[in-house]
């Protein structure tokens, strides 16, 4: 028995276990963070927040819109 | 609709975001000449019309729900990827809405709700049409939570919508449409604006069509905008493969009765 392998391979068990909580605790809180948000406000606060979240992060658009009105179905320019 | 498509081709290649909407009554209009094709054929060439092109939505018009119940369901389910949207007509058989209230397209990070609203129309035997204002306060309060910039596609008229741009400021933007003239874009309040290509005529069906460049800021609110309206005239050049498409429509309706010569 090499008594120089015992050291290493405690701590790796403990980064292993530590590596797998990781996800879950993350996981846990956002969880968390998203119930406290539904409770304190309702869903559609909820949706609002994450809605908002988005555009802010974006920053302006520019957009460009073609539109039409009633055009009756019209295949050839009437008029 | 050649002209049309050229237009349009022409804004989509020269834009990074873009929407192409229309305020509805677009499927046929029974009061006008049985010669024209979309009228002679129950509005089946205008679905295939507004698929070719790409709408990305559509409000349901008052004019398209006099083709009755039946024919109507069988034009919605032949569009292919053009959204057709209505917050306030109610099929009587079912109680339910008859199309979606609206959707909600993302561009760019923002997610923008596109809600139909349709004039009002009273006695239909096939649905209920609640009031504009009634409905659009309804789904604007809905839209909301899932957008941060909200577009009405309106054909209860340019005055209506003007007032519900005024009551709602959640409203960004009403492109408008049905009776009353717009020739520029009104501003209802200072982040809202009201935009009409054309008024309802059947003297000017498909003659115009509008290009709105508008900036939205982070938050989603209108900070600028430029309009402008383009008359389908003769110096606009026909798309190749939708002028194809349109000949051969042209050559498979029947002529109208000619006129007795003196």
């Amino acid at each position: 028995m090499n008594p120089k392998k015992k050291p290493k391979r405690a701590p790796k068990r403990a980064q292993s276990a530590l590596f797998r909580a990781v996800p879950w605790a993350a996981l846990g809180l956002a969880v968390l963070v998203l119930a406290s948000m539904a409770i304190l406000g309702g869903p559609s606060h909820l949706a609002s927040a994450l809605a908002r979240r988005v555009s802010h992060a974006t920053g302006a658009i520019d957009l460009t819109i073609v539109h039409s009105n009633d055009t009756y179905g019209y295949v050839f320019p009437c008029g | 609709m050649a002209r049309r498509a050229t237009t349009i081709k022409a804004a989509r290649a020269s834009s990074q975001y873009f929407l192409l909407l229309d305020a509805g009554n677009s499927l046929s209009n029974e009061f006008t000449t049985t010669a024209e094709v979309a009228v002679a054929n129950g509005g089946r060439t205008a679905v295939e019309a507004l698929s070719r092109l790409g709408y990305d939505a559509v409000a349901l018009g008052d004019l398209d729900l006099h083709m009755g119940r039946a024919a109507l369901q069988e034009r919605l389910a032949e569009l292919k990827g053009v959204e057709m949207v209505s917050a306030n007509v109610t099929d009587r058989a079912t109680g339910k809405l008859l199309v979606k209230p609206y959707v909600v397209k993302e561009l760019g990070g923002h997610r923008i709700a596109l809600i139909g609203i349709t004039a009002l129309v009273k006695d239909d035997p096939d649905f209920a049409v609640a009031p504009p204002l009634d409905a659009a306060k309804e789904y604007v309060g809905k839209a909301k939570a899932e957008a941060d910039i909200i577009i009405l596609l309106s054909n209860a008229g340019a005055e209506t919508n003007k007032a519900i741009a005024a009551q709602l400021p959640d409203v960004d933007l009403i492109i408008s449409g049905g009776p009353d003239q717009l020739d520029q874009p009104a501003q209802p309040t200072p982040s809202s604006l009201v935009v009409q290509a054309d008024v309802s005529s059947a003297g000017h069906a498909g003659r115009y069509i509008a290009k709105l460049q508008a900036t939205f800021d982070p938050s989603g609110k209108l900070i600028g905008h430029d309009w402008q309206k383009f008359e389908l005239g003769p110096s606009v050049a026909d798309d190749p493969g939708i002028k194809l498409w349109v000949d051969s429509l042209a050559k498979a309706q029947p002529t109208e009765p000619a006129t007795a010569q003196p």
